[in-house]
């Protein structure tokens, strides 16, 4: 189907029309409540938003500033730090650079939301692939800098920017690594986070011409990879332990596949995925040819058109 | 690569920090000191398990050569604490310290700061660093966070 963006687009309006790909809208129509209006935001800009750093500011001193500022905000309903915008310029202001605000996409900002509790008595983190350290740097601020992260990225080229968003953000709490996961060395940790590499179908919205080059080659081999993953942070966990596996693709075989893949190999349990004011998706538990394990519709899935937001999944496991 | 900061570089970077900017050496007990290549001070989590490898930890705060040099992250992280050795900016020199240029100061400005590394504010948010020599203050801030600021 083809949508007109015109009307919709909060920044420069680009005057095109852009399309789902037919392949695309095959495969995921059956998934979706809504199909019209789940294609339809996924041809639409995201929204700016950002996140406000309480290592280093309150609600109560930014919202005033942004009002002089003239640039409007809006408040989400399900995270009080969290904040849209239709202005581009966030990152032209005095709090951007000094880190009191962090540029983040709403849905990054949920799987450190999903341990906050844990995160309360934790003394091990693990951001098992944490660059540019979106969720690092909120994890931080969940622990008032208390306790240790470590902030873990495979890619060298990824550190330099993770670091420099932990300096950013006064995150003194974490230590930067760059372990390809699989040779992780053997330690244990109270809550890990996985936010797996992914086909990052859920942020076609950042660049909505991205969808037109779509394709599920790429899924194979990433569902691979996040098998190997999940299995070595579910490994690192200590009893008791907490993993949130996350990605920001629809694919089933990067999702539910996953999940159901450490639920055969493992002794591992899920949890109920909730976010209070947030909609969510339960977890699918047959595709195409495959049945996975019931309790996999414990986990959640996040679609556009629900809270205006890229699409994303999110599972919450204990060991 | 970092590893454990040697005794004498940890008590002269707390006596530094409580001499010239009245940050009191318990306020940091929470952290651990680590150092790193050309005299980088890092202060870190308590614990870091022996087992890793870690690139970096925490915040560079400072660097110990013929003096102690504090660093941007150290006087934005910490700024709230600082009681003494500030300088407090016009709007206009606040604009052009955070787009990397050397500024000059009024004697009003600076009141009873000393020449030497001096935290720069504007209002009462710790912009970075800078260094004081008369009425002339040299930019400390990294290159990599100049920016041309639109808001403030």
């Amino acid at each position: 189907m083809s949508v007109d963006t015109r009307a919709r687009d909060r920044y420069t309006p680009p005057a095109m029309t852009l399309e789902v790909p037919a392949a695309f809208a095959e495969r995921y129509a059956p998934l979706v409540d809504d199909a019209p209006a789940f294609f339809e935001a996924m041809l639409t800009p995201l929204p700016k938003s950002f996140r406000i750093n309480t290592l280093k500011a309150t609600v109560e001193t930014i919202a005033p500033r942004f009002a002089e500022y003239g640039i409007g905000i809006k408040q989400t309903a399900w995270y009080s730090n969290a904040f849209v915008s239709d202005n581009p310029a966030l990152g032209s202001t005095l709090e951007h650079f000094l880190g009191a605000i962090y540029v983040q996409e709403l849905t990054s900002m949920l799987p450190p939301l999903l341990v906050k509790s844990e995160l309360q008595s934790a003394t091990t983190v693990l951001d098992a692939c944490a660059a540019p350290g979106s969720k690092t740097t909120q994890l931080s601020a969940l622990m008032n800098n208390r306790g240790t992260i470590v902030a873990n990225d495979v890619e060298y080229e990824r550190i330099k920017p993770l670091k420099f968003n932990l300096e950013r953000s006064g995150t003194l709490n974490a230590v930067v690594t760059n372990y390809d996961l699989r040779s992780f060395p053997q330690m244990l940790f109270d809550v890990a986070l996985l936010d797996a590499p992914c086909t990052s179908e859920g942020i076609f919205r950042k660049n909505p011409r991205q969808i037109m080059s779509w394709s599920p080659k790429r899924i194979a081999p990433s569902a691979y990879r996040q098998k190997q993953l999940i299995l070595r942070t579910f490994d690192l966990l200590a009893d008791g332990g907490t993993l949130i596996y996350s990605t920001c693709t629809f694919a089933p075989e990067e999702n539910e596949a996953v999940i159901d893949y450490l639920l055969n190999e493992r002794p591992a349990e899920l949890e109920q995925v909730d976010i209070p004011n947030f909609r969510l998706m339960p977890g699918i538990t047959k595709w195409q040819d495959q049945t996975f394990d019931e309790r996999v519709r414990m986990t959640a899935r996040v679609l556009p058109h629900h809270n205006d937001t890229g699409g994303f999944f999110l599972a919450r496991i204990k060991k | 690569m970092i590893e454990p900061c040697s005794a004498n570089d940890k008590s002269l970077t707390l006596e530094y920090l409580e001499r010239r900017y009245g940050i009191a050496q318990d306020l940091l007990a929470d952290f651990e000191f680590y150092a790193s290549a050309n005299g980088r001070v890092i202060l870190g989590p308590k614990l870091i398990d022996p087992c890793l490898s870690p690139d970096t930890a925490g915040l560079l705060i400072a660097r110990i050569g013929n003096t102690v040099k504090p660093s941007t992250n150290l006087l934005q992280a910490f700024g709230a604490l600082v009681t003494r050795n500030f300088v407090t900016l016009e709007r206009e020199n606040a604009v052009r310290y955070i787009k990397g240029l050397d500024l000059e100061v009024t004697a009003t400005e600076i009141g009873d700061t000393t020449e030497g590394y001096v935290l720069l504010k504007y209002l009462a948010f710790p912009l970075g660093c800078g260094l004081m020599q008369g009425t002339h203050i040299k930019n400390m801030l990294p290159k990599a966070k100049r920016v041309d600021i639109k808001f403030l």
